[in-house]
Order: structure tokens, then C-alpha cells, then sequence
């Protein structure tokens, strides 16, 4: 007699394991992606180092170590871009030691993108330190650092620790800062993939102001990057920073066999109904909720004594997961205890640090993340991770999957998709993520209204000389920004006596390093001591309006009021005690165009840009039964302001007319019906087609710009309509996604015709030939509507007649 | 000289009648400028007969005389056609008296395009050739209401000054503010700007919009109603705790009765202060010109080290510090606002031209009078504002006035650095009075702090300042 022999997930860890061992299986398992197996490649620690420091250190260099170390010794800056937990910071650690051993004067920066990331490798930089009898200290210097420190860590510290929005300000007294300007010789950026777009462009124009002042105090410090997988690490290193940099990409780390299993949440039990469907006709609000399978999944993977980090999008997403997964417990047929905790930048710093170390020590079965966990944080390594929906991009993919493996031992990720349309896209083509198409990290220098910020900031921090077009040239780009604000009060003096700022307010604090407001709204508790950090203001609007029934640490609170009239705001909650959850629904407008460049196309189809409010509306708000999803009260009315940003738009206006030209062209049979219940359950399906095809060309017009222009398309954002007040006809625009503007979308509407050309090609030539397109040409994670609805031919139909107009009156 | 106070319709907006006589009283405005006709009635009604009283004029087809007398003018311009006229007017005017005219309109506006790097002056092509056809494009200083106060700049010879408080958001914070000018007949345009908070009720501690509100309801409608209240009368409205309500009233009675009020344990250093205060060409200076230091305990001597060429920014320095090592050593060395301006420009000009002084420096025992008052809330000062010109006159002291600011003498003398030249050349005995001035009023500060014994009773929250301009660096003058 044989016994049925499953083995257990403890002892392989796969995605068959994980289909064979899940309670009451239904077929979830559609897909699995395998990476194999990688053996180390270690160079012995005194190959680079000098025996004193090698013969301490207990293991072997990886090689990507061992040879960015040796770059470094020949003079060099050195970009590493090799996986997650592969000793990135090692290799700048290491040698700072080197530096310190040869010039006990010698000190350092280290800056890293979030003051959590500070934190955490301040003490991973201290106790390498400690190991090799280094007399050196890291400390970190940003907003949180206590008033009594900053001298100190100025004047004294070996390594300061900072991040650039700090740095930004900082420069403003660098006189304080010249002992470390003076004798700094290593700058390390770490994890400088997070700046892209307008953020990266902010981050590398500081670089220069700092690089500049180094160099007026007299020193030159080596670079080093460190970098998740992108497609270009260096020419982003060197757009960041303006040096020339050696690239470190073969990973000597090992790991054992990884695989990816594509995880589709099973029918809910409606009865023959369903069954009766054909595949492709089983919507994925048919399916169970996504959530809940993906903390089903973690669930199952830690009552196997599978250490399991599952990621999801929002703070309030690892509250409720914790809750669900808590309830998925009690309901798995193992018995055993689990423990969950969620993990995001809105709990306290000592609750964030307690669940670092209870995952460093194997001490939390699970865990549940926002992308806080995506970056280098140190937690050690895990068995598994859960992805709850596609991230957005394939570096972000990648990268939360690298979270699972220790060493050599095989490691499981399990991806649940979302319902939206790209994470089912993903589901039924995983090639799409595979890593070879990992996106480029984009930043601008030619962007002129950032450049100019900085040239104000530069200006004040020292006056602008001939000598700094070095950092901030050429020397006719430098001349025109500081005429221009010379004629605009903001500058006085020129180039030969030292141009400097005149304004009245300290222009770095003009820099908006972030997309999101800087305001900060505290959160006070009517009835007990809540701890938890600020919340920005976009977040208070959508999750903490009043009302609002928040999950913090695991308890509930309601939302009392928001309090906004001063100049500290402020967020009032109560403890509270229900099933519920909030979720508040979301309109966006776009008002108060104002023309300032427009092209008459004839017939009806105009060009314009300008400027125009871009207004996001949260109206109302959904109590949702945490566990079954159901919504339990509908459309209880907000009352708050909408958040209204005041940018550059481009828009392209059709005539009436076109929707019946559209409607020609694409078949009868493509046509899209809305769902019955939904925004857009009253809108015929002739009406649902066209406004998927405008949808369509606004995706996918915002998805082709980068490829025209440089810039990153998460700092645009869209609107199409049927009908626009202020337009009167149908409509589609595109907006930068940050106050004022910095030319995005105004660059879009300079290169219509090639932009729109490129869209077209794209979207009529894509693989998936589906109506509703894919993720390759019509869909976008960064979409408020879930991507819905979409509709390729007529998206084409719409582009074809914009791009006609273009070319007659052109050629005409 | 004509005082030419601008309001813009958001402080119009939130002005109440109370704060409006405040600021005529402050700024001593003969005319009150604001854009929209429909505040005429409310102007007129709060204030009395000697200020004028100034909306936008509708096209009158010429231009209109808002305020003048026999060597300054103030006129109103609404098209280009207007200044042909006024420009005719003058030019007859001239040959029998010299006389300096100042033209307000809304014809020239200043704007920024970043992403083409370009500045522009709207209007100004129309208005210029109307100058340029009869000869006279460097004659008048030309005042704006479509640009920001703090604005100053030459267009092909025009001169532009802005008067419009967040007339553009480009060129500076928006916030309900108030513009005044001294319009002097020798040209020069003494700017200042305040906030509309720093009057009425409001310049007191601790009140803000709903606060006023409960006063209001209260009937204490003014600072001076307020100073009489008692601790416990308001303490017992809505929103006022003891503390709060203490506080206030303080504060109240400090700005009301001028007087000072010290922390318990306050003290100012010990040994014979030397008062300093520095001229340079900006906020982010190229250069410190002149170093103005006053020793009362020798006989009140002030010593102006100066240095007029622009290509030798360290020789006042130099003059300076030689002076002080051999016998300033050890002496506190009092600035007011000296750790946001004067302290830290003179380091990284010591790291820059002669750096062998800056251990001198940097171990030298610096005190800033304005930190140490208001931020560290050792001492409530009487004025409206915490501006050393304000607390001065608020302890008696007479200025001497020279009708400068410091912005505009940074202003001057980056005219003159640009084009060395008698035309362009500052009177510098002048500067070296008002630089005393400015030294001569810090120390009368500083005494009356020192002799007075008024101990504050509240433990005073924060203090007016550092709350209410946390977000502004403010101008070479404003301390
Ligand atoms: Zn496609
Ligand atoms: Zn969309």
C-alpha cells in the first residue's frame, strides 16, 4: 500500500506544490515562469582588499563586488546594478573603509530615497564598521534628526546620511556643511532607478548644485550608483549626475530556482449560470475578489511554515489584507497560528522598525507591504512573496519578486491579478513581464522649467559665475534662464560680477521634489494617543474624509473631521468597531482653459495648448463589507473641495461629425456594452464604443510620448470625453501631472504629428489584436477607470482622421 | 514725498474697517490704491478726509492727477494715448519747475515663459514708442499694477517698478498682502510690504479668524479693547483657554502701550556689545561694501568700514576684522536678524577673501537681538511688527530718514557695480548715515531691553514672528 505522496511546501517550495497542498484547489494555477538556478561567484575578500580588512570579513566577495571595488581603486565611478540583497551597499561601505585607512580625514554621503531606507542602512553601514575595526561613523541627517545632533553630525560624522529633498535645503547654508564639502571623497546614490521623470530631473539638477559647491570647497568625490534592473543604468547614472560611470551587471550573487506562478482568483459560486459561459465570456468580476485569494495565498504559504511577503498598492490594502488574512486562517483547515502584520510608511517608525526585525529574525509568518518594502530595506530574505496585482511596471515586477529567495534554496512568488484590464492581460501572456524588456529610467535635462527652478536655488546658494557653466551650461542656456529672471526681479548681476538671487522667498523652497503637495496633516485621535506619521493632503481627501472608516495597525477608526483652516491641519479619528471599510469614489474635470497656441486643423478639428484646472473630486464614498466585498451602504456624499491643479494641458477637439465617420469604420461586431451596473451603465453601446476609442487615444497618445519626447509618462495624465462644456465637442487631453507645468504636454501638442503617427502604428500593429487592446498599446496602470472602457479600431479611427487633418493643413 | 499705500482685491477681501485705519496710521498713507471700484464706498466710509482715496479708473481719454504738489507727482495713465498727453503736459511744465512724476497703470505686466527661457513686458512696445517719439523714455519711474512689489527692473531704458501685491504668482509667494511707497522727489521708490495680519486684532498673539470672531461677538472689536480686557473675562469665550487668553491680552498691551515685556530669567550678555550692520549689493551678496559698527560705551563712536569699489569685496571686510582682532576680542557682537543675514554672509565672505579670520570669527561670541527676543521668546517687543524700524519707533526712537530701504540701496549700489560712473555713483555719506541710523536704533533696542523690568506673566506660546513668517526670508530691510 503507498501513501499519497504530496510533499509539503516547506520542504519544495513550487508552484506545483502550491496547487497540489491548497485547500479546496480550483484550478487557480493558469501559469508558471521559472528562472533557474544561479551558483555564486565569489572572489575571496583579500583579492581587493587589504588582508587587515579581509581576513574580518566571513565570507568571500561576490564578484560584482570584488570588481566594482577594483573600479573604484583605478579612480572611477562605478554604477552596480545587480539584484535586490546582492551587497549593493557593501561595495560603497568597503570602500569608504579603504578611503578612511589612507586619510583618517576622509568623510562621505550616502543618500538614499526615503528616510526609512536612511534609517535602516545606517545601521547595516555601522555594524560593517564595527566588524572591520573601522573607526568611522554613519549618521543620519534629515527632517527627523533632532536639533541637538545637526551640528555634530556636520562638523564630526564620517558618513552623513541624507536624502535629496533634504539636500536641496541643506545647500542654502553650506558654510555650515564645509568640513564634510571640504573632505568628502565618496557620494553613494543609492537605489537611483526611483528617480525618473520630473522627481529624477529635480534630484539630478540638485546632484549638480552639490557637486558644484563640493567642488568650490575643494573637493571631488568618486560616485557610486546602485541601481534595481533598468534598461539604461548608465546612461540614467550619468544623466543623474553628470560623470562618466564603469557599469557592475554581472550579479555573483546566488539564488536558487525561482518560479512565478500566475494565480487566477476561481468562479464565485453563482450556479449554472456561469458554468454555462464560454471562457472568454467569464468577466473578472465574476471571479472572486483578488484580494482575498492573494491573502488566501499568503495564508496557506505561512501555515506551511513559508515565511511570505505579499505586496499590495495602497496602506489601507495591507490593513484589510491583514484582516482578510486573518479570517482565510481561521477557515484553513491547518489549525496552526499564523502571524500577519502590515507594513507601510504611514505607521510610526518604532512599529515599522518592530516588523523589519521580526522579519529579519523569522519571528512574522507574513507580512503585507506597499512598495515600502520594494526598495533595499534590509529584512533578510524571504521564503515567498504574493504580488496582488501587477505594479505597473516590469522593474517594479521584478524587483518585489527578488524579495523571495534566501541564498540557494528555491523560492515561489505568486502573482494574483486585479481585475483590471492589464493585470488580465498579464495573466493570459506572462512573456510580457519577462525581464528582458525591463523599462528605462527617464530623465530630462533639456526641461527648461525645471532647469530654471534650480538655476534660482544655484543662484542663491552662491552667486552664478562664468565657472559654473561647468555644472549648469552651456553657457547660452545659463545666460538666457538668468536674463530671464533678471527681467523678472528675480536675479540681479550677470555672469562677470556673479549673478544672484533677489527674490523674496527662499527659492528652495519653491522646489517641489515630490508630485504631491508638501502640506502635512496631522492625525489626532478624540479618544486615545494614535501614533502615526502625516498624511499628505491627496491622501486625506480620498481615504481620511470624514466618515472614513480606516484601518491603522490593525485597529479601525472612524474619520471625525478634517480640520484645514490654519496652518497646521489637522485629521480627527475615533476608535471604531466594524466590518466596514471605506473606499470613496473619484471624478476628475478639467476647467478654466485657457488658450494660449491652437491650430485650426479645418473641418471642425482643432489643436490647442494652454493652461487649464485639472480638478480631482472625491463626492462620495462606498461602506464596503471587508470580507465579502459587498458594498454595504452606496454613495454617501463628501463634503470637501476638490483637489484642483492648475497645469499645462494640450487637447485635441473632434467636430460632431466624427462619430459617425468612427462608427463607419470599425465593425458592428466590436462593439463594446457597458456593465449594468457601473458609471457607464447608461450609455448605449454606439455611445460606449466612442468613448472607448477617445479613452484609447489618450492612453495611448500619453504611452507613445516618451518614445518622441524624454520625459516619464506618470507625470502626464488624461481626460476624454464625448462632450466638454468649455470644448463642446468630443475631446481628449493631456496634462502634466504636476502645478504649473513643466512642458509635457505642451511638447506633446509641438510633436503632434509625429506622436500621433507613432501612436497609430503602434496600436494598429500590436500583437494582441484585440479590441480592447493590452498593456503593449492601449492600457495603462496609472488609469482611473480601470482601463475600461477601451476600443482599439475605434481609438484608430480617431487618430487616423486627427492625423488626415494634420497632414492637409500641413501640406495643404 | 507721497505715501502710496496699494491694496490688492484679496486683502481688500478680508480687510476690516478696523485694520484699514490701522494700516493708514502705520504706514501714514496719503493715497490708498486698490483696483475695484466697489470698495470706494467702504474706503471712504472708514477713513477720514486726508487720505485719498484711489480706484481703477475708468478710460478717461487723459490722464488723471492722483496726488501731488510742487516737485512730485502722481498720475494715472490708461493708454498709451494718455502718456502722450501727460508726456506733453510735462514737457511744458518742465521748462518753469523741475519736477519728479511718477505714472501708475495697469499697461505693463511682467511675465515669464520657462519653458523658452524668456522674460516679457507686455505693453511695453506701445508705451515705449509713445516715450521714444517725444524724447523722453528715461523720464519718468513708471509704477505698475500688474507686477509684485518687490519688483525693479529696466526695459530698454523704461524703469519699472511693480506695486500689486501677488500681481503675478511667478515672481513670488501670494498672500493678502499690503504695498507702500515712498515716492521722494529725487526718485527713489522706498518700498515696503506687510502682511494684512500684522493689523487690527489680528497683529496680536494668538488671534486668528475664528478667535476675532468670538471677540467680535464679545464686543472687543479693536487691540486697544482688548489690552483693558481681563484675564478672566476672556478666558471664559469659546476657544480661549487662561493661557491663551493671557497671552493675548499681553501682546495686546505690549503693542498698545509701547512698551517691553521680558521672559523671567532673561538675560542679555555680559560685556560691552558691539553693534554691527552690514551694506552689501543683495540678499546673496557678491560683496559687503560698508560694515557699520557702534560702541556706546566710547563715547557712542560709529565706525563706517567702507569700500566703494565693486572689484574689491574684501577691503571693508579686511578693515573690519583687523579692527575687531585687535579690539573687539571677546565682545558680544550684536546684529539684529544677524543669524538669517549678517552672521552667515560675513562667514562665507571670510571663507572666500580672507579666510585666516575665520577662527577669529567663528569663535567669536555672536548675538542676534531679534533671536533671541522673538524667537526664542525671551522678550515681547512692542510695534506692529517685529522690524527693527517698527520696535525702534515703538521705544521712542526717532529715525533719521533717509527715506532708504535695504533692498533699495542693494539696488543702488548693483546699478553702480554694473556701471561704474558719477551718474550712477551713490552718495555714499548718506549710506553711511542710514547704516548708522539702523546701528544707532539696535542698541536704543537693545538698552531699553536691558534698563526695562516689565516681566511677561504668560509663558507666551510662540511669538508673532517666528509663526507668522516662518515662511518668508524677508528683505534686506525688514529687521
Ligand atoms: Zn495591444
Ligand atoms: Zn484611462
Amino acid at each position: 500500500m503507498s501513501q499519497n505522496t504530496t510533499p509539503s511546501l516547506d520542504a519544495v517550495l513550487n508552484a506545483n506544490t502550491l496547487e497540489e497542498t491548497f485547500p479546496d484547489y480550483e484550478g487557480q494555477l493558469i501559469d508558471t515562469i521559472a528562472d533557474p538556478p544561479r551558483k555564486a561567484n565569489t572572489v575571496p575578500a583579500t583579492d581587493v582588499l587589504p588582508d587587515e580588512l579581509g581576513d574580518l570579513l566571513e565570507n568571500d566577495l561576490y564578484s560584482h563586488q570584488a570588481e566594482a571595488i577594483r573600479e573604484l581603486q583605478s579612480g572611477n565611478n562605478v554604477t552596480v546594478a545587480t539584484s535586490t540583497s546582492s551587497g549593493k551597499t557593501w561595495v560603497y561601505t568597503l570602500y569608504f573603509c579603504l578611503q578612511k585607512m589612507q586619510n583618517p580625514d576622509a568623510r562621505a554621503l550616502f543618500l538614499y530615497p526615503t528616510k526609512a531606507l536612511s534609517v535602516n542602512q545606517e545601521r547595516k553601514v555601522n555594524d560593517l564598521f564595527d566588524q572591520l575595526g573601522i573607526d568611522a561613523v554613519a549618521e543620519t541627517y534629515d527632517g527627523d534628526t533632532k536639533d541637538d545632533r545637526k551640528k555634530l553630525i556636520r562638523d564630526r560624522v564620517d558618513v552623513v546620511i541624507s536624502n535629496f529633498a533634504g539636500i536641496n535645503q541643506y545647500l542654502d547654508s553650506h558654510m555650515k556643511w564645509r568640513d564634510i564639502f571640504k573632505n568628502c571623497e565618496l557620494m553613494a546614490i543609492d537605489e537611483c532607478h526611483t528617480y525618473t521623470g520630473v522627481h529624477g530631473m529635480h534630484v539630478a539638477w540638485v546632484i549638480r548644485r552639490l557637486r558644484r559647491l563640493l567642488d568650490h570647497y575643494g573637493s571631488d568625490p568618486q560616485l557610486v550608483c546602485s541601481t534595481a534592473t533598468i534598461g539604461n543604468p548608465r546612461e540614467h547614472s550619468e544623466h543623474l549626475t553628470g560623470a562618466e560611470f564603469e557599469i557592475i551587471d554581472e550579479d555573483g550573487s546566488p539564488h536558487g530556482r525561482r518560479e512565478v506562478g500566475f494565480w487566477q482568483p476561481p468562479l464565485q459560486e453563482t450556479g449554472d449560470l456561469v458554468e454555462e459561459l464560454e471562457e472568454d465570456e467569464i468577466l473578472p468580476s465574476m471571479r472572486r475578489n483578488s484580494d482575498e485569494e492573494a491573502a488566501g495565498a499568503l495564508v496557506h504559504l505561512a501555515k506551511n511554515d513559508v515565511q511570505t511577503l505579499m505586496f499590495t498598492d495602497s496602506r489601507q490594502g495591507t490593513e484589510i489584507g491583514v484582516k482578510r488574512a486573518i479570517e482565510a486562517a481561521r477557515s484553513h483547515p491547518d489549525g496552526k497560528y499564523i502571524d500577519v502584520e502590515p507594513y507601510h510608511a504611514g505607521l510610526s517608525k518604532r512599529k515599522r522598525r518592530a516588523v523589519e526585525n521580526q522579519l529579519n529574525a523569522g519571528q512574522v509568518d507574513g507580512v503585507i507591504s506597499t512598495s515600502a518594502l520594494e526598495l533595499g530595506i534590509d529584512i533578510g530574505s524571504m521564503d515567498a512573496t504574493v504580488l496582488a496585482g501587477y505594479p505597473g511596471t516590469r522593474q517594479s515586477f521584478w524587483q518585489r519578486i527578488g524579495r523571495a529567495g534566501r541564498g540557494t534554496t528555491d523560492s515561489l512568488s505568486v502573482f494574483v491579478p486585479q481585475s483590471d484590464a492589464i493585470d488580465q492581460y498579464i495573466l493570459n501572456n506572462p512573456d510580457y513581464v519577462l525581464e528582458e524588456n525591463v523599462e528605462d529610467a527617464v530623465i530630462d535635462l533639456s526641461n527648461n522649467p525645471v532647469y530654471a527652478k534650480h538655476i534660482l536655488c544655484a543662484a542663491s546658494e552662491r552667486p552664478l559665475t562664468e565657472a559654473d557653466t561647468k555644472w549648469f551650461g552651456p553657457r547660452d542656456r545659463l545666460s538666457r534662464a538668468i536674463n530671464m529672471w533678471q527681467a523678472a526681479g528675480q536675479l540681479v548681476g550677470d555672469l562677470d560680477r556673479g549673478a544672484q538671487y533677489n527674490g523674496t522667498a527662499r527659492p528652495q523652497s519653491g522646489i517641489s521634489m515630490y508630485a504631491t503637495t508638501d502640506e502635512q496633516y496631522d492625525v489626532r485621535q478624540v479618544d486615545g494617543e494614535i501614533d502615526m506619521e502625516p498624511l499628505d493632503k491627496e491622501r486625506v481627501y480620498r481615504e481620511y474624509h470624514p466618515g472614513a472608516l480606516v484601518l491603522y495597525d490593525g485597529d479601525q477608526y472612524e474619520v471625525q473631521e478634517v480640520v484645514e483652516d490654519r496652518i497646521n491641519p489637522y485629521v480627527t479619528v475615533e476608535r471604531s468597531n466594524s466590518a466596514n471599510y471605506t473606499q470613496a469614489i473619484h471624478n476628475k474635470r478639467i476647467t478654466d482653459l485657457d488658450v494660449e497656441r491652437s491650430y485650426d486643423l479645418g473641418g471642425g478639428y482643432q489643436l490647442c495648448a494652454g493652461m487649464g484646472t485639472v480638478h480631482i473630486n472625491y463626492s462620495a464614498y462606498n461602506v464596503i463589507d471587508m470580507y465579502t466585498g459587498e458594498i454595504v451602504e452606496p454613495m454617501i456624499p463628501i463634503d470637501l473641495a476638490p483637489i484642483s491643479l492648475r497645469t499645462q494641458v494640450m487637447w485635441i477637439a473632434f467636430p460632431r461629425e466624427i462619430v459617425s465617420r468612427v462608427l463607419n469604420e470599425i465593425p458592428r461586431s466590436s462593439y463594446l456594452q457597458p456593465e449594468d451596473s457601473g458609471e457607464f451603465a447608461s450609455m448605449g453601446e454606439e455611445e460606449y464604443t466612442l468613448a472607448g476609442g477617445l479613452h484609447g487615444g489618450e492612453h495611448g497618445m500619453i504611452k507613445m510620448a516618451p518614445l518622441e519626447l524624454r520625459l516619464d509618462n506618470s507625470d502626464m495624465g488624461g481626460l476624454s470625453t464625448l462632450h466638454h462644456n468649455e470644448v463642446g465637442s468630443p475631446v481628449w487631453f493631456i496634462h502634466d501631472a504636476v502645478e504649473g507645468g513643466v512642458g509635457f504636454a505642451h511638447s506633446v501638442y509641438e510633436n503632434f504629428q509625429s506622436v500621433a503617427q507613432r501612436t497609430v502604428e503602434r496600436i494598429d500593429n500590436c500583437d494582441c489584436e484585440r479590441d480592447v487592446g493590452c498593456p503593449a498599446c492601449l492600457m495603462s496602470s496609472q488609469c482611473g477607470n480601470q482601463n475600461e472602457p477601451l476600443h482599439r479600431p475605434a481609438a484608430i479611427s480617431f487618430l487616423r482622421a486627427a492625423l488626415n487633418k494634420v497632414e492637409d493643413a500641413t501640406t495643404g | 514725498m507721497i505715501g502710496l499705500t496699494v491694496l490688492p482685491e484679496v486683502t481688500m477681501q478680508r480687510c476690516g474697517g478696523n485694520q484699514l485705519q490701522d494700516i493708514v496710521r502705520y504706514f501714514d498713507s496719503d493715497v490708498i490704491f486698490t483696483p475695484n471700484r466697489i470698495h470706494e464706498p467702504f474706503l471712504s466710509t472708514e477713513l477720514d478726509d486726508s487720505v485719498h482715496v484711489m480706484t481703477q479708473p475708468l478710460n478717461s481719454g487723459e490722464p488723471i492727477e492722483i496726488a501731488g504738489d510742487n516737485d512730485i507727482q502722481l498720475v494715472w495713465v490708461s493708454t498709451p494715448a494718455d502718456l502722450e498727453t501727460l508726456i506733453q503736459n510735462t514737457q511744458q511744465n518742465l521748462r518753469q519747475e523741475s519736477s519728479e512724476v511718477y505714472l501708475l497703470s495697469d499697461q505693463l505686466a511682467v511675465s515669464v515663459n520657462l519653458i523658452d527661457l524668456e522674460a516679457r513686458l507686455d505693453g511695453l512696445a506701445a508705451y515705449r514708442d509713445t516715450l521714444a517719439e517725444r524724447n523722453a523714455v528715461g523720464e519718468f519711474t513708471h509704477l505698475t499694477i500688474k507686477a509684485n512689489p518687490e519688483y525693479r527692473a529696466e526695459w530698454q531704458g523704461v524703469d519699472v517698478q511693480g506695486v500689486m501685491p501677488s500681481a503675478n504668482e511667478q515672481q513670488g509667494i501670494s498672500y493678502a498682502g499690503i504695498a507702500h511707497f515712498e515716492l521722494q522727489s529725487n526718485g527713489i521708490v522706498g518700498g515696503k510690504t506687510r502682511k494684512l495680519e500684522r493689523f487690527g486684532l489680528r497683529a496680536v498673539d494668538q488671534v486668528g479668524g475664528t478667535r476675532i470672531e468670538t471677540l467680535r461677538e464679545a464686543n472687543i472689536h479693536s487691540r486697544q479693547d482688548l489690552s483693558m480686557s481681563s484675564v478672566k473675562k476672556i478666558s471664559s469665550l469659546s476657544g480661549f483657554g487662561q493661557t491663551t487668553a493671557r497671552t493675548a491680552i499681553e501682546s495686546a498691551q505690549v503693542i498698545e502701550q509701547g512698551e517691553i515685556r521680558k521672559a523671567s530669567g532673561a538675560s542679555l550678555p555680559e560685556g560691552k556689545p558691539i553693534f554691527i550692520d552690514i551694506e552689501t549689493d543683495g540678499l546673496n551678496p557678491t560683496i559687503i561694501w560698508l560694515i557699520g559698527v557702534y560702541l556706546p560705551d566710547q563715547d557712542g563712536r560709529y565706525m563706517p568700514f567702507i569700500e566703494t569699489d565693486p572689484d574689491k569685496p574684501d577691503v571693508a571686510l579686511e578693515a573690519f576684522l583687523s579692527w575687531l582682532a585687535e579690539f573687539g576680542r571677546d565682545r558680544p557682537i550684536v546684529a539684529y536678524n544677524g543669524w538669517n543675514f549678517d552672521f552667515p554672509v560675513i562667514n562665507e565672505h571670510i571663507a572666500d577673501h580672507c579666510p585666516r579670520y575665520l577662527e577669529l570669527w567663528e569663535s567669536s561670541y555672536r548675538f542676534d537681538l531679534y533671536d533671541w527676543a522673538v524667537k526664542k521668546n525671551n522678550a515681547t517687543l512692542p510695534g506692529l511688527t517685529n522690524k527693527l524700524e517698527d520696535v525702534a519707533e515703538a521705544l521712542g526712537w526717532e529715525p533719521f530718514d533717509t527715506g532708504l530701504t535695504g533692498a533699495e540701496v542693494a539696488r543702488l549700489f548693483q546699478r553702480y557695480a554694473a556701471n561704474p560712473c558719477p551718474a550712477t555713483e551713490l552718495d555714499w555719506e548718506r549710506h553711511k548715515r542710514y547704516c548708522e541710523d539702523d546701528v544707532r536704533a539696535l542698541a536704543h533696542i537693545y538698552n531699553q531691553i536691558k534698563a526695562s523690568t516689565n516681566r511677561m506673566t504668560s509663558s507666551g506660546g510662540r511669538s508673532r514672528s517666528s509663526n507668522k513668517n516662518s515662511t518668508s526670508q524677508g528683505t534686506l530691510s525688514d529687521f
